[in-house]
């Protein structure tokens, strides 16, 4: 069990009541609609609701302990419930609602999975997305039934349950696959313990005593990590105001997150490196008139690989709105630690370098000596820490840019651990890994999850907790490579890669069962692969690519990058005849994915022929060796 | 307005705002356009037309043709 961090033993409910005490002018959450009218919710008056609708719970039937499943966009209700089942002490697990103009069937199997998996008790949504999760619920009816959010702050006014700390009070889904979705357990403490170390970090940088006034903007999903617990606990632990955008909303009109950051005077606002790039593709200078966005501090990069093209061409792009050049920042973390486990130090700039490309795909980070002034430089930031350190960063970044050894790659910072978190890379046997060496990444700290809901399987042991990622440390900064687990993560969603080569199975000219989908993270951020064995690698290439893309969009709503069309044999695979995927991968990078060697009659008699040498060397060997010993023996 | 104005209407907001380059696509959406895209593109019909898809509107859409046929039934309803 992982060590109650030291916040007094406070949970949730503590929060939102200390939260209620600031000033309502001044303190509260922001809804932002389509016409981007705001709607202003102090946390007192936040707090009062989640009292009511406390009680509506309650008269609904809900008790301490019940699970409590969310499926509604961003809105007040889905903050009044979330938070109204935890003063009840019960457990608020927030599913995602449908993707607009997606097929439900894969949705309605993959909400259900989850309601089962944490046996849910009622599920709560709007009247909207109610109407069409009739066959979600045929699937798994709650026992208390599906109930509308509407209406529920009407309820008699409830005090908070007594929670403890250690209590669970969320449960929100990993890296899991639509069969086997991963529901990760966070208590009060563990929630608090991570939200309290972001802020920490935002008032490390904009100390409220030296007149700073911290503020957030969100666009996140509110059943995201980065939305939940990144965005929310925060702002009620600062506390801060919070302005909240919906995901729908920002990706079809990404300026909207940018001028609210301005308008409202942002602070902070993390999002994932797919938006930085739209942002810095679709944004144009007319949506950002009159905009000034030197007050975003710190602009989180994080939940998925990270690209430092896409760092420089947003700075690029936005330094003319006064975009602050020490502003973005790079983070990792991961469901299981609650969020946060490194961040970028506040008010640096990102660090990203150049390793051999070679030498990673052996497990070695060998720093490239094509990078202008990098020696010097690595030799400068050793045994330094701290300011000089970071300065040290800036200088950096530009040059990684201008390297163009074709043999290195680039690879962007994920910082250090905060404040409680120790990281370190092992190898497979579990063994401690030295600086520069790729291995699984393990890290240990406060917020760390004690296990899945209900499930016995738990990548946590005596407290670290084995990411399922690979990466190296380098002057003690953590540099994420890749993932040892089989999901692929890409823009937000998590897929099983069986069942993305499953999907080309139909394929005319695919090998059945032969096919291997992987992630590369390169220095253009993360690409899907789909390796494939065909019957003839000749034949029209483009449109077998086509129809591979085509089959995997169709079944799994997933973008393949590249397909790359193999000769029958060449995909590596285990004893058992499991496809080796990263085996895949890596001898791809090396150039060294090739076919076995064609057997004709030829063929196998020259190797028995090898053979046969070969057993006549060693006998040879044998006799030499008697041979020897009887002479020194007489 | 048209089916072709309206078709013509899609092809430039799924070039804008959806990154979809070329004609629009045959058969069914999800076999060419992510989520995200699907997405953006859903949100842009919305905008431009003054129209609101129900889920129960997006299920019976699969293919650009029922995109349409949407647009025009909304638009006929809400002229």
């Amino acid at each position: 069990m992982n060590p109650t961090p030291a916040l007094g033993g406070a949970t949730l409910p503590d929060a939102i009541e200390r939260a209620a005490s600031a000033d309502p002018a001044l303190y509260g959450f922001r809804f932002l609609d389509r016409d981007e009218k705001a709607t202003w919710l102090p946390f007192g008056d936040f707090a009062a609701r989640v009292a009511a609708t406390a009680g509506a719970l309650w008269d609904e039937g809900v008790r301490a302990g019940d699970r409590v499943a969310l499926i509604l966009p961003t809105c007040p209700e889905f903050i009044e419930i979330f938070f109204a089942a935890q003063w009840l002490g019960a457990i608020p697990v927030a599913l995602y609602p449908p993707v607009r103009l997606g097929r439900l069937d894969e949705y309605h199997e993959r909400t259900a999975a989850m309601l089962r998996a944490v046996g849910a008790s009622v599920l709560y949504t709007d009247a909207r997305i109610g109407r069409i999760l009739g066959e979600t619920v045929a699937r798994y009816r709650p026992r208390l039934g599906v109930r509308q959010a509407a209406g529920l702050r009407g309820g008699v006014p409830r005090g908070p349950g007594a929670v403890s700390p250690d209590a669970i009070a969320m449960v929100q889904f990993s890296s899991g696959t639509t069969v086997d979705p991963k529901p990760v357990a966070l208590t009060h403490a563990q929630m608090l313990a991570n939200g309290a170390r972001i802020t920490e970090a935002i008032f490390t940088l904009l100390p409220p005593s030296q007149g700073n006034f911290p503020g957030g903007v969100s666009w996140l999903p509110l059943y995201h990590d980065m939305g939940l617990i990144g965005c929310l606990v925060p702002a009620l632990w600062g506390p801060g105001p919070l302005t909240l955008i919906s995901p729908e909303l920002f990706v079809a009109r990404p300026a909207i997150w940018l001028r609210a950051i301005a308008r409202y005077r942002g602070t902070t606002s993390p999002a994932p490196n797919f938006a930085y790039a739209l942002c810095a593709d679709r944004v144009r200078d007319q949506d950002l008139e009159g905009c000034d966005l030197s007050c975003w501090r710190m602009a989180l990069n994080g939940a998925e690989p990270m690209s430092a093209a896409t760092l420089r061409a947003f700075e690029k792009r936005f330094e003319k709105f006064g975009f602050r050049r020490d502003a973005l920042m790079p983070v990792y973390g991961l469901s299981e630690a609650t969020l946060a486990v490194t961040f970028t130090r506040p008010g640096t700039r990102w660090r990203s370098r150049r390793f051999d490309a070679g030498a990673l795909a052996r497990g070695i980070a060998k720093r490239c000596p094509g990078a202008a002034g990098e020696e010097d430089d690595w030799g400068a930031a050793a045994g330094r820490a701290g300011a000089a350190d970071d300065n040290n960063c800036e200088t950096n970044a530009d040059e990684a840019a201008g390297a163009s050894a074709d043999t290195s790659s680039e690879w962007v910072s994920s910082g250090v651990p905060l404040p409680g978190f120790t990281v370190e890379i092992r190898d497979e046997d579990g063994n401690v890994l030295g600086p520069q060496r790729v291995g699984r990444i393990l890290a240990r700290g406060p917020s760390v999850m004690q296990g899945y809901y209900g499930r016995s399987d738990s990548p946590v042991r005596d407290g670290w907790l084995d990411t399922g990622d690979l990466g190296f440390v380098d002057e003690g900064q953590l540099y994420v490579t890749g993932r040892a687990k089989d999901v692929l993560v890409l823009r937000g969603q998590n897929q099983a890669p069986h069942e993305l080569e499953r999907a080309v199975d139909g394929v005319p000219g695919v090998r059945v069962g032969c096919a291997a989908a992987v992630a590369d993270v390169g220095a253009g951020g993360e690409r899907l692969l789909l390796f494939v064995e065909v019957r003839d690698v000749h034949a029209a290439a483009g449109d077998l690519a086509e129809a591979c893309r085509e089959a995997v969009l169709g079944a799994c709503g997933m973008a393949v990058d590249e397909v790359v069309a193999l000769p029958p044999g060449t995909l590596p695979r285990t004893s058992s005849g499991k496809i080796r995927r990263g085996e895949t991968l890596r001898l791809w990078k090396a150039a060294a994915l090739a076919p076995p060697d064609a057997v004709n009659a030829l063929m196998l008699g020259a190797a028995m022929l090898r053979s046969q040498a070969g057993y006549a060397r060693s006998a040879l060997g044998q006799l030499r060796r008697r041979w020897r010993r009887s002479g020194e023996a007489a | 307005m048209e089916v072709r104005e309206v078709r013509e209407v899609v092809a430039a907001l799924a070039r804008d705002e959806a990154d979809w380059k070329g004609p629009l696509p045959e058969g069914p959406l999800d076999r060419h356009l992510d989520s995200i895209q699907r997405l953006a593109l859903v949100v842009a019909i919305e905008d431009r037309f003054q129209v609101c898809f129900e889920p129960e509107d997006e299920q019976r859409i699969r293919s650009v043709d029922d995109l349409v046929a949407g647009i025009m039934a909304k638009l006929e309803v809400h002229p």
